[in-house]
């Protein structure tokens, strides 16, 4: 054993070291008053709080930086610790509400401390870190599988009361002629099914591929293939494109979202140009059509998942690939938009 | 056999899904309602029905009509609104809020804004063709 570490407990900056060091904030919490008696720095770091501005507060008041729909959570977390051995440790998770009012999810573990003669827990220890951030991730994941999970539900449902309508004709015998549409019903939703799946596999093969370096990509060639491909039928337009550094793959997945969407919006004949401007040291690109329009309310919202506004074949997944393949290249995508225009824009990054 | 309940007026499906039209259709053909049928994928095109040619009394009262309330061009809570605003249709038509959601806040909100009923959408053939059979049990209200 080092000679440096002997009597580490004995050292009186021993503590105030160890509490300053820490990534949790910790307090001790007298039961007895039913509130905080030492904070540490970190503690305010995380909350916005110090010992005065809690002693400042009523016992109400203190309770109240509490979410109420958690209060109760932890109230009940303080009985059981006031009931635990003193190797027994209890941890809990809950909303708190930062000085600056936003509310913080914490999670945290706290110990009885010390106990009055009778053997009552009279002081708990605990810390706790913020978990804000994988909060936030987890509602996001929330909200995105209930909605595929719906957008999936959906086609399901019609399938399965077409098989029904559909064996029933065919039982009482009518003919081919009055089979056939129902029959191609059931494809359609089919289809709908398998657009949504695929566009879900993109999203995880996106997100789960680790991109390695970049390589240069010419966009020209890249967007030709795409109008080539998938813009049949639209009067398409294409500026000088330079070359980018960047994922060929995910560029062109991009492209073809992007034109997937004009089809969707603004039907066919409609003019798309795929754009190329220089603002200031920047380049920024996109794709304009001059048929699709979207409100103000919305555009700011288009880019999330399943956030549909229309009656489109799309799966409401595909600006939200593309979102996530500009973010891959460090870029940002927005969208303007006119009475009967709308022109999707993206950075990808500075080189 | 067959017959109609209400005034014997329209059954209007108000819907922009145009599979769920259809379904929908398909399976009154099987029920007993003998009303007749129509279906509005388009909101704007229901409302000019109602505002235009039923209060002109070149249509008749629909019986009923079944509104889907979440559709892109305006939900079914501000149709409500808007029908229910006209002191013509403070009463009627019957209005039948025809959803997927089965959320508590949803239901509360159409029958304070005036729907006369709340139903979920069945997701099989029998329960929507018992569904439509039970309107000429029970009516409307």
């Amino acid at each position: 054993m080092s000679a440096w570490a002997q009597d580490i407990g004995a050292d009186p900056g021993f503590i105030d070291r160890l509490a300053q060091s820490q990534v949790n904030g910790l307090y001790v919490y007298d039961v007895e008053l039913a509130r905080s008696v030492y904070v540490s720095p970190r503690y305010t770091d995380i909350t916005g709080y110090t010992q005065g501005d809690l002693d400042a507060l009523s016992t109400e008041a203190y309770f109240a930086l509490f979410h109420p729909d958690d209060v109760g959570g932890v109230r009940a977390h303080i009985d059981a610790l006031a009931r635990a051995t003193d190797d027994e440790s209890v941890s809990t998770q809950y909303r708190f509400r930062h000085r600056d009012g936003e509310w913080i999810w914490l999670a945290g573990q706290d110990v009885p401390f010390r106990r009055d003669p009778d053997g009552r827990v009279r002081l708990l220890l605990g810390s706790f870190v913020d978990c804000s951030e994988q909060q936030a991730a987890m509602n996001d994941l929330e909200r995105f599988t209930y909605f595929a999970a719906h957008d999936l539900r959906e086609p399901v449902r019609r399938i399965e009361m077409l098989c029904r309508l559909v064996a029933d004709d065919v039982m009482n015998g009518l003919p081919a002629e009055k089979v056939v549409p129902d029959l191609d019903r059931l494809r359609t939703e089919a289809h709908r099914m398998r657009v949504l799946v695929d566009d879900l596999r993109t999203l995880c093969f996106i997100g789960a591929r680790h991109p390695g370096p970049p390589e240069p990509v010419a966009l020209a060639p890249l967007v030709q293939a795409v109008v080539a491909e998938r813009a049949v039928g639209l009067e398409a337009e294409v500026d000088p494109l330079p070359e980018v550094e960047g994922y060929p793959s995910l560029l062109r997945a991009l492209y073809e979202a992007l034109v997937d969407n004009v089809r969707d919006h603004a039907g066919d004949g409609v003019r798309i140009r795929f754009s190329a401007e220089q603002a200031g040291r920047r380049r920024v690109f996109g794709v304009y059509n001059d048929g699709s329009s979207v409100p103000e309310a919305r555009i700011g919202r288009i880019f999330d998942p399943f956030r549909r506004f229309a009656r489109t074949a799309g799966s409401g997944l595909g600006l939200t690939v593309c979102r996530r393949v500009v973010e891959l290249h460090g870029g940002r995508i927005w969208a303007e938009s006119g009475p009967s225009w709308t022109h999707v824009r993206f950075t990808l990054g500075e080189r | 056999m067959s017959s109609t309940f209400g005034n014997g007026g329209g059954i209007i499906m108000v819907d922009d899904s145009e599979a769920d039209l259809h379904l929908a259709e398909r399976c009154y053909e099987r029920s007993r309602v003998a009303n007749p049928w129509r279906a509005f994928a388009e909101v704007n095109r229901f409302l000019r029905h109602l505002f235009d040619e039923v209060l002109a009394g070149t249509a008749p009262m629909p019986a009923l009509v079944l509104l889907d309330l979440n559709m892109p061009e305006m939900d079914g809570f501000e149709v409500l609104d808007r029908i229910r605003a006209h002191p013509r249709f403070g009463e009627l038509p019957a209005i039948l809020v025809f959803t997927h959601s089965d959320r508590e806040s949803d239901r509360q909100r159409a029958l304070q804004k005036g729907a006369t009923r709340y139903w979920i959408k069945p997701s099989d053939v029998d329960s929507y063709v018992e569904l439509f059979d039970s309107l000429l049990d029970h009516g409307v209200d």
